[in-house]
């Protein structure tokens, strides 16, 4: 390497803008096919999942023997307090009716339970309601803070439970529902 | 040297290989990069497009898959809605919405997408289930009559799920369409990417193209071109001008056979140079020789000639005397005034003069060297000797030395050789014309010069008017010494009175053998008395000389004439002559002046004249009588 380094200081000024010149065009040549190879690539594997975690999620139904309970697991949303709300106007998002509401962030999911009653089909928010989140593909348990809220732009309709939780994709979930002393179980795959 | 293949680099073996095979291989290999390049472009191009066809296929469908997604949800939605809102009625339509949906979903799951889509699609199979779950419930509301729970589940639950379901399928259907653009805008992209590429690899593939070629014409013409430029400089007369060329091709082998040529050029040139010099010394050495008309001058160009040519050398030539047995120094040349004295004593005991050719001795104290050189006494010292000849005789030797083990040239020992030659050529010849010379001037018993160069030499005399006097001489009753004796006395009287004449003269005067007893005497700037006087002492001489010797006594009688004051030299010869008679007449032994006559047309010549035009009335040819071994008045 040092003899071919000499050798090249030691070359006439026009060997050396020759040999400058072939090493730009092989690099330029080589960085043209290198983007054409990675082309397809796009976008990283770390980007796709924050992509899946936009959009990944579950629903199902599942009843008692008072309630209908629909469950589902969406990507985190942002949840104000009224003050919030009225603050800040927002277009897209719970509003909390009671209780707490946990921030978004990464692997942040949004769990929640509706309860519908049986008889009416309305849904109840009146009702004692805890919510077990067992992730059965790390054997990891959480409980799912049970705030009452709604979504800002929907309103009563879609009054329900649940909170933001973390939790790890491509997992296998189980939410067990309980409904004043009534349990119910709900599984599903989260991508 | 010749390289084995194995110790040869790479670069080496390229520049040994045939013109027409790097010609072959530059451009098979200019050929082969032009054909890979262009199978590269046109394999990249169309692999590109078909993968960017796909990609735009591919997205184009998922996007309508999408589409007739939510348009299905929304069809199913509005039936389900119509069942539940106009019971009882017909649920065909909502079946037949629900198959279509399930074919959309089915139909996007076939087609494929990213992880994001396929999270999507599961999310939206979800809730279709949960969607379907709460429309049986609905069903069985209705049927057991509660149009109000089948209302408000419609508006609850399962507009819940449905809701979930139409937004995913949306966002499902927006993402497809932005995936379809982005599929669009990275295939222009992609597109415009291979141009550039097909252009930076055509300039690449044009610059190797371009490279190689330099480099193959690199490799053939540089190589003819130093051969070229050789050959016009050796054209131009320098032979040092060797080709620089390394390679074993047709080239290289071409520069190998012209530096050979002009190596041998250059060997044919300094052989031409040598013996140009030589011939141009060997000319002016004979020039020089040519000038020198007697042998001393000859030695003397020999000795200058010795010097020149080996100047580093002490040097002398040995030649042999007029017996030819004895060498004698006869030129010294060198730094040493002595020269290398050389101790042999005669031709035959030279070492060279017996071989007949140069003899050289690297050291003196070796074993081989001549004995001459060996025992002289001196340093060790290297020698060279060559034989002089003349006519195939040896005649003497050069004899040079120098430091031990210096080595003689053989231009040195050519010079020496020609120098010899010419030398011997030279010598031999003069001493041949010099001993010539001798023999026609000269007396051979006496040794005194003959007639015809005495007569010569008065002329001479006459000429430059210089005053003489001469003297006709005649031994007395000669003939009768001869009878008496035999010839060998006559013969050792003759030279005894050479030899008494002889030692009473002057270097300035004159005496020859005139025939057969008689002599003649010419005294330069002398009266005729001083000569008589200079005759009577030598008469005087002879006659002592005579009485201590073996010899019968003879005696000698003279005529005297004063030449200048003669007419002619024919008159000066005729007047001693007949003065010489006189003193015959008078009773030999004895010399008389002639009286010199007035050379007055008309006067009578003198009484001594007269008697002498007597004696030759009476004896017809006195003057050939002289010559004759008689003497005429004796008779």
């Amino acid at each position: 390497m040092t003899i071919q380094r000499v050798r090249f200081i030691a070359s006439p000024p026009a060997r050396k803008r020759f040999i400058v010149a072939l090493m730009l065009m092989g690099l330029v040549a080589s960085s043209s096919a290198c983007r054409l190879v990675d082309g397809d690539k796009g976008i990283s594997d770390t980007t796709a999942d924050q992509e899946v975690a936009k959009v990944a999620g579950w629903t199902r139904i599942a009843t008692t023997e008072k309630y209908l309970v629909v469950a589902n697991v969406l990507p985190g949303e942002v949840m104000f307090t009224t003050a919030e709300a009225d603050a800040q106007n927002p277009t897209e998002g719970e509003l909390i009716i009671r209780g707490i509401g946990n921030p978004v962030g990464d692997h942040v999911r949004h769990v929640e339970a509706h309860i519908y009653d049986r008889t009416t089909g309305l849904p109840r928010s009146d009702v004692t309601t805890s919510i077990l989140l067992l992730n059965r593909t790390t054997g990891e348990r959480e409980i799912v803070a049970a705030t009452l809220m709604q979504d800002i732009n929907t309103g009563a309709l879609d009054i329900h439970y649940g909170n933001n939780i973390a939790v790890r994709s491509n997992s296998d979930l189980r939410l067990i529902v309980t409904v004043d002393g009534e349990e119910v179980t709900l599984d599903g795959h989260l991508d | 040297m010749a390289i084995s293949t194995e110790e040869r680099t790479f670069k080496q073996l390229v520049i040994d290989l045939p013109v027409g095979r790097k010609l072959f291989v530059g451009f098979a290999g200019l050929t082969t990069v032009l054909a890979l390049v262009i199978g590269c472009l046109f394999l990249t191009v169309s692999r590109l497009g078909a993968a960017n066809d796909r990609i735009v296929d591919g997205a184009a469908a998922e996007a309508q898959s999408a589409d007739q997604l939510r348009v299905a949800a929304a069809e199913l939605r509005s039936a389900q809605q119509a069942y539940v809102l106009d019971w009882p009625s017909t649920r065909t339509d909502f079946d037949q919405s629900a198959v279509q949906f399930e074919g959309a979903l089915h139909a996007l799951r076939r087609d494929g997408t990213d992880s994001a889509g396929e999270a999507l699609i599961d999310k939206i199979s979800t809730g279709y289930q949960t969607f379907r779950t709460t429309d049986q419930l609905i069903g069985e509301a209705l049927q057991s009559g509660n149009p109000a729970l089948a209302r408000n589940l419609t508006l609850g639950a399962e507009s819940l799920a449905f809701g979930l379901m139409a937004e995913d399928a949306s966002k499902l259907a927006d993402r497809a369409e932005v995936g379809r653009l982005d599929a669009v805008a990275r295939f222009n992209k992609t597109s415009s990417e291979a141009r550039r590429l097909g252009i930076a690899l055509g300039i690449v593939a044009l610059f190797v193209m371009t490279l190689a070629s330099w480099v193959i014409t690199k490799l053939i013409r540089n190589p003819l071109l130093r051969v070229q430029q050789a050959a016009e400089r050796a054209a131009e007369g320098d032979l040092q001008a060797e080709a620089d060329v390394t390679g074993d091709d047709e080239t290289g082998r071409l520069a190998k056979a012209f530096n050979t040529m002009l190596s041998k050029l250059r060997l044919r040139e300094e052989t031409l140079r040598a013996e140009h010099r030589r011939q141009e010394v060997a000319g002016k050495v004979h020039r020089a020789l040519e000038m020198a008309d007697d042998e001393p001058i000859a030695l003397e160009v020999v000795g200058l000639a010795l010097a020149e040519a080996l100047p580093s050398y002490s040097s002398e030539l040995l030649l042999a005397d007029n017996s030819k047995s004895n060498l004698e120094q006869a030129v010294v040349a060198g730094h040493n005034p002595d020269g290398p004295g050389c101790p042999v004593a005669s031709p035959f005991s030279c070492v060279a003069v017996r071989s007949g050719s140069a003899v050289t001795f690297a050291s003196s104290t070796a074993l081989d060297a001549c004995p001459h050189l060996r025992n002289r006494g001196v340093e060790p010292c290297s020698a060279v000797c060559v034989p002089v000849t003349f006519m195939g005789r040896a005649m003497g030797v050069i004899h040079a030395v120098g430091a031990e083990n210096q080595v003689q040239t053989t231009a040195e020992i050519d010079a020496l050789t020609t120098l010899s030659a010419q030398a011997g050529a030279r010598i031999g010849m003069l001493r041949t014309m010099t001993r010539t010379q001798e023999q026609a001037s000269t007396d051979s018993m006496t040794g005194l010069m003959n007639r015809r160069v005495f007569q010569t030499r008065i002329r001479s005399l006459r000429r430059t008017d210089t005053p003489f006097v001469l003297v006709m001489a005649d031994i007395d009753h000669f003939k009768r010494v001869n009878d008496t004796y035999g010839h060998e006395t006559g013969d050792r009287a003759l030279k005894t009175f050479c030899e008494v004449s002889k030692a009473s003269l002057r270097s300035t005067d004159l005496m020859a053998r005139w025939g057969g007893e008689e002599f003649a005497f010419a005294f330069c700037d002398l009266e005729p008395s001083q000569t008589r006087d200079v005759i009577d002492r030598i008469r005087l001489e002879l006659a002592g000389r005579l009485s201590t010797s073996d010899l019968p006594a003879f005696t000698v009688s003279f005529g005297i004439v004063a030449a200048d004051a003669c007419a002619s030299l024919e008159d000066a010869v005729r007047l001693a002559d007949d003065a010489l008679y006189e003193a015959k007449a008078q009773g030999r032994n004895c010399s008389i002046i002639a009286s010199v006559p007035a050379t007055i047309p008309g006067v009578v010549a003198t009484p001594l004249v007269r008697v002498a035009e007597k004696l030759r009335s009476t004896n017809p040819g006195v003057l050939a009588s002289l010559v004759g071994d008689d003497d005429p008045v004796a008779h």
